[in-house]
């Protein structure tokens, strides 16, 4: 195989297995779920979704990561390299930190507001930087203000998301409303975690290189 | 990866870490209203002290050690 070939088939594998690495629910979700359902027979409707997303997630990282050892063979790559091309800041290392922070008061059903200041308060002693600490402050506080922890929640304890969600969340009911729902219903918490996501993306982003 | 003790470190200026307490209760009070004007539920004060005692330990552990990992110093 000459190296031209190798480089293309690395980069092939690259992509597919970004498919299975990616944790955040999103579009690239919807391939690698159906790799689930034709490899576990397991129904991947959206009713569904929250008793078996919990195996999918172990199983997609194992998938994600085999994968990912075959495309960096073909590369030529070492863990060192990879670091170096992903080029994790602080700052991301700290946004994926906000985002564990609301998987862990789900996973361990914590009802306190302190726990969304020790990752900014932290991060304005070393860092200095005021903007970024509320960026890191507001990512979690969005994604639990958007339900992200009730979606959570059904996922831990692997039950289906019934038919209407009891919470209360002003921006959930506003999403649910705006979208024609009478309550909130499974359709309604699913687009507003992935909404969530989008505007922490953008916020974070915003706040890093404007201010 | 690459581990420094920073011995000078070890017992802790109390002065600095008065300054951290104060600055921590301070922002506590001036986010706390704000969080729960749109999230009554997170209503519970329990951990109060354990917020302090994380912070703390998290800035000790950072004067007492550099970390270098893949060339790089994170934290």
């Amino acid at each position: 195989m000459d190296s031209k070939t190798k480089k293309y088939l690395g980069f092939m594998f690259l992509i597919i297995a970004i498919f299975f690495l990616d944790p955040i629910p999103g579009p690239t979700d919807f391939v690698a779920l159906q790799a689930y359902s034709m490899y576990s027979g397991a129904d991947v409707g959206l009713n569904n979704l929250s008793v078996i997303y919990a195996d999918y997630f172990v199983w997609s990282m194992i998938v994600g990561i085999l994968l990912l050892w075959i495309a960096m063979y073909f590369l030529g790559w070492n863990l060192k390299k990879l670091w170096k091309k992903i080029d994790l800041g602080k700052y991301n290392l700290a946004v994926g930190l906000s985002i564990l922070v609301v998987v862990a008061m789900s996973f361990f059903n914590l009802n306190s507001y302190l726990y969304l200041l020790i990752l900014p308060i932290v991060y304005y002693f070393y860092e200095k930087d005021f903007s970024e600490a509320i960026a890191l402050f507001l990512s979690s506080y969005i994604l639990i203000l958007f339900g992200f922890r009730e979606l959570l929640s059904f996922i831990f304890t692997k039950t289906s998301i019934p038919e209407f969600v009891e919470m209360q969340s002003p921006v959930v009911s506003w999403i649910s409303s705006t979208l024609g729902f009478e309550a909130i219903t499974s359709i309604s918490l699913i687009s507003s975690v992935l909404i969530s996501f989008v505007a922490i993306f953008l916020l974070t982003k915003l706040l890093r290189e404007k201010f | 990866m690459k581990i420094k003790i920073n011995k000078g470190n070890l017992i802790p200026d109390i002065k600095e870490y008065g300054k951290i307490l104060l600055s921590v209760i301070i922002t506590i009070y001036l986010l706390k209203g704000f969080i729960l004007y749109l999230l009554p539920s997170l209503n519970s004060l329990s951990d109060f002290w354990g917020l302090v005692f994380w912070v703390f330990l998290i800035t000790w552990l950072k004067n007492l050690f550099d970390f270098r990992i893949f060339g790089r110093d994170w934290f």
